[in-house]
């Protein structure tokens, strides 16, 4: 593992509505090293999304401080934040989120300045992804699993330290999720960190680390770490003291 | 990858809403040129008839006996031609519809006829709207409908004036006044055919009796022309025709009223429905607002894009909705308007003025939902897309 490149300290959120408040995170405290591939399980409404966009900077923590890259969120205005983003981070939906009226090379071009070196990289990038066929079709001509590699590759293009996924192979089936995966995975290998959050086991033989959310907490004593050498080797979840 | 390209792009996915804001645009601006165009032909028309009443604004000869004004229906001496043009010249006095006119009574076969010169109407300077007074061209005279009817003149036949010829290009219908004696010519020829060069016997002009209407007393507006016209025209004389300019300032104040209340109507409306179907492509796209925020693009380039989308709107449905409107407007106007259908045209500067205040009225319409947009927490956007 690398240098801290994630950290949150006594992050807590809370969203209102009206004079509703319902509580997204509570006091949540977690560190995570470069080269790390950390999937955050929890059920639905454990504020594994919400941890996701924090992090992105997309929302703004109602307490604690996060620091990303050594980039204490906080201190930058939206402009900033935005750029940060672009430099920094690579987010992967379960929704996909593509846009409709743009083909499946302009949608990783999206985030770029579409340099010729960067549409030959995004060339290849999809050709890696098994996409390079489908270079000039629309997202709705794309299958689920077709959609999804798009996204992953949109969200690699941008060369980003970090990967923030949320749950990416929610609407996958076995292969394409299993395809997905391994993406994730050889950017992690490459040098990159990756948060994955998911609500199935499906990710977690991938992890270095398995964090449990509920209720808007770090569940006590469910964190595991896992080597290196034993990933992918060990059943979801088995904790490695 | 370019804003101007994603907007082209969006344009191109999603053709039938573009279509359907592009013809919310153009009705708009359509129907407001209609309103422009015909009300501007209202108010034109309001004035030709309201000129049938006579012009209340009358400069005769200072020394003009009124008994014999009255009586005769012109003054027997004359004033320069010259007094109309430093008339027109006059600085800071409303008035609409000026000439001058030559009469005098002549004997024609033993009948008794009235030679009339007309000046073809004077514009105010800098002013260019379309004349309503009637001109008749050197060469050629209108006689009227007891002329034409006692001497058996047709239209395109020739008459001989005191030892000339001219062409009597129309007989004019019975009007109950003394115009049905009159034989109508240019100012020049009656000024010729008279020996009187260079003079007229009156000027008339619509003048707008603005110091009245704020408030001041006919008397003091009589007062005020004048003091004013004495200075520049010593040997003028003004009347005043205070009965014929109440009626018409009534009329055209309900007219003004009228026009004064749709026109915002129809701005208000038009704003509305461009205002709702961006509102609508606004809503239709949140996903992809929160998904440029995840990828990194910043809320004014966001912004942008709905904003360039909403200007090429304004843009591009301006001169559309401008020229349908005219089209409407120049084909169904002259039914309505049928005495000053002639005047009736499109203004090219409204046009000039539609194609920056169309544009803006999108991107203002476009702004307020795309600002709360892009202000959103992407996580709801997303997850309500």
């Amino acid at each position: 593992m690398g240098d801290l490149v994630i950290s949150l300290d006594s992050v807590s959120k809370i969203y209102r509505q009206g004079q509703k408040e319902t509580l997204g995170l509570d006091a949540v405290t977690l560190h995570i090293q470069e080269k790390e591939f950390v999937v955050v399980r929890g059920p639905s409404g454990s504020g594994k999304t919400t941890l996701l966009v924090l992090i992105a900077g997309l929302l703004r923590p109602s307490q604690g401080v996060i620091t990303v890259n050594q980039q204490n969120l906080e201190r930058l205005n939206s402009q900033q934040k935005a750029a940060f983003r672009a430099r920094n981070v690579g987010f992967v939906f379960q929704m996909f989120h593509l846009v409709p009226y743009l083909s499946v090379l302009e949608n990783v071009l999206l985030g770029t300045g579409q340099r010729e070196t960067e549409k030959t990289r995004s060339v290849n990038l999809l050709e890696s992804l098994g996409l390079g066929e489908k270079l000039s079709s629309l997202p709705a001509e794309l299958s689920a699993g077709e959609q999804q590699r798009t996204a992953v590759a949109r969200a690699l293009i941008s060369n980003p330290k970090i990967i923030l996924a949320d749950e990416p192979t929610g609407n996958l089936d076995p292969v394409s999720a299993q395809t997905v995966l391994d993406h994730l995975d050889q950017f992690q290998k490459g040098g990159g960190t990756v948060i994955l959050a998911s609500h199935s086991d499906l990710a977690d033989r991938y992890a270095n680390r398995l964090v449990h959310l509920k209720q808007g907490r770090i569940s006590e004593g469910l964190s595991v770490t896992a080597d290196e050498e034993d990933r992918k080797g060990n059943p979801a979840g088995t904790p490695q003291s | 990858m370019k804003i101007w390209r994603l907007v082209i792009k969006e344009i191109g996915y999603r053709k039938v809403n573009f279509l359907l804001s592009l013809m919310a645009v153009a009705a708009s601006v359509g129907l407001f040129t209609v309103f422009v165009t015909t009300g501007e032909g209202y108010r034109n028309e309001t004035r030709k008839i309201q000129l049938g009443m006579g012009q209340n604004l009358r400069i005769i000869p200072l020394e003009t006996r009124m008994d014999q004004f009255w009586s005769a229906g012109y003054s027997e001496l004359t004033m320069p031609e010259e007094y109309v043009y430093r008339f027109a010249a006059l600085d800071g006095y409303e008035y609409t519809h000026l000439t001058a006119t030559l009469q005098q009574a002549i004997d024609l076969k033993g009948r008794r006829i009235i030679l009339t010169g007309i000046l073809p109407e004077v514009m105010p300077p800098g002013r260019n709207q379309p004349p309503i007074m009637f001109s008749v061209e050197r060469g050629e005279v209108y006689v009227g409908s007891e002329v034409a009817r006692f001497f058996d003149i047709q239209e395109g036949q020739g008459i001989d004036l005191e030892g000339r010829s001219f062409r009597v290009t129309r007989a004019l219908s019975p009007t109950g006044s003394n115009d049905d004696i009159k034989v109508f010519g240019h100012l020049e020829d009656i000024q010729e055919l008279l020996g009187l060069e260079d003079r007229i016997n009156e000027i008339t002009a619509l003048e707008c009796l603005c110091l009245i209407e704020s408030g001041q007393t006919e008397l003091d507006a009589l007062a005020l022309a004048e003091a004013q016209l004495a200075e520049i025209l010593p040997e003028g004389k003004v009347l005043l025709l205070r009965g014929i300019a109440d009626v018409r300032e009534r009329q055209r104040a309900a007219m003004e009223g009228y026009l004064g209340l749709l026109t915002p109507l129809v701005i208000l409306i038009g704003g509305i429905s461009i205002g709702i179907l961006t509102m609508l492509n606004v809503r239709e796209r949140y996903e992809e607002i929160g998904i440029l925020r995840a990828i990194g693009r910043g809320s004014w380039s966001i912004a942008t894009l709905f904003l360039g989308r909403a200007l090429l709107m304004g843009v591009l449905g301006a001169p559309i909705g401008f020229f349908l409107g005219g089209l409407i407007a120049l084909h169904f106007g002259p039914q309505i308007f049928s005495l000053t259908s002639g005047a009736l045209r499109l203004n090219f500067a409204w046009l000039a003025l539609l194609i920056v205040l169309a544009p803006a009225f999108t991107a203002i319409a476009a702004f307020i939902p795309t600002a709360r947009a892009v202000n959103w927490d992407p996580l709801t956007t997303l997850r309500d897309s």
